[in-house]
């Protein structure tokens, strides 16, 4: 009697225990891809990755709300229409900033580069890695791009989103002006991470130091750049309704 | 013998229901899993021996599962893994009522010779 309970008893845990192992062990096979085991880097890097994503979308839910919060202006303001133009003005002027067509001026660094001096019974291969190339000027800019800078000048020349950097001879082009070594490139951004992208081992600069180029980087609090004097050509191009 | 064929049923029963335990709960349920083996390791033991009781089986079950889970779930808010405790403590005792089960069922044997 007291055996058979027992039997009983048993049957039913070990049922139970059985659908616990099966529901465990088919969770896991139907998701294999759902649990990955990182190790502690894998992880680190996933985490900041998780923290980028999320940092970016409140970047984002922040911009939406400002320009929802501007359409809302819009909308409802038909009275006060002296803010909704001083609005667009504002706008507009930001635009200008950003394309060039006005003169800007703020905090940023200077980089001034020259070509190596040049002795005699250099083959011409150590020859072409003492001048500055066009190349070089693009990795340069590129770089500095990167490191998030607003406003680039070559020279006096506002690089902008049409800008080219052309080899010319012994000149570059750059806004189909030919401009000639010393160059001296300009560009506004936070100059602490400017310079210290610009600076670091990792960046182009250095490569170009090893090549004995004369490389001078100065930070600024006054870096004036010139506007575009270029036009914007809209012949082709047509906007998407 | 009983518990084998609950074991298979009872896995059987499983994947024919096919309910997915939610992602966080999954290292809880192996500690109870755990807990609940060793139980039913002690019931085998207690029937061969005996002196099995009702109350205490079904209060053991169900509480060490229960406890086990909160153990694991506490060393998971401490950032300590307390689950390790009750992994070495329900694995030693598991091993321990197999040791002993073992040895009644051979004696058993030996002496129906």
């Amino acid at each position: 009697m007291k055996s058979s309970e027992a039997n009983i008893f048993l049957f039913m845990a070990s049922i139970i225990i059985g659908i616990l192992i099966s529901t465990n062990i088919s969770f896991t096979k139907s998701k294999t891809n759902k649990s990955v085991f990182l190790n502690a880097k894998q992880y680190q890097d996933a985490y900041n990755y998780k923290n980028k994503l999320h940092n970016e979308i409140s970047g984002l839910l922040k911009q939406y709300n400002d320009n929802y919060n501007k359409l809302k202006k819009y909308r409802s303001s038909e009275k006060n229409e002296a803010q909704v133009v001083a609005g667009i003005n504002q706008e507009l002027n930001q635009n200008n900033m950003v394309l060039g067509k006005v003169a800007v001026k703020g905090q940023g660094i200077s980089i001034y580069l020259n070509d190596a001096p040049i002795n005699d019974g250099l083959d011409s291969f150590q020859y072409k890695m003492k001048l500055v190339h066009n190349t070089d000027i693009i990795q340069v800019i590129n770089d500095l791009k990167n490191a998030g800078s607003e406003a680039i000048s070559i020279n006096g020349h506002r690089i902008v989103g049409v800008s080219e950097v052309y080899c010319s001879g012994p000149f570059l082009r750059v806004n189909g002006v030919k401009i000639a070594s010393p160059f001296l490139i300009n560009a506004i951004g936070n100059k602490e991470v400017l310079y210290t992208y610009m600076m670091s081992n990792e960046n182009y600069l250095k490569i170009m130091m090893t090549r004995k180029i004369v490389v001078e980087v100065k930070k600024s609090d006054n870096i004036k750049i010139p506007a575009y004097k270029g036009e914007y050509k809209t012949e082709f191009m047509k906007e998407i309704q | 013998m009983i518990g084998f064929v609950g074991l298979i049923l009872g896995i059987i029963i499983g994947v024919v229901w096919n309910v997915n335990i939610p992602d966080k709960f999954s290292p809880y349920m192996s500690v109870a899993i755990l807990a609940c083996l060793d139980s039913v390791f002690g019931a085998i033991r207690a029937n061969l021996s005996k002196n099995f009781k009702t109350d205490i089986f079904i209060s053991g079950f169900f509480g060490n599962a229960v406890l086990a889970v909160a153990f694991a779930y506490l060393g998971d808010k401490l950032g300590v893994p307390i689950y390790l405790a009750v992994v070495v403590v329900f694995g030693g005792r598991i091993f321990n009522n197999f040791a002993i089960i073992r040895r009644e069922l051979i004696e058993k044997a030996k002496s129906h010779q």
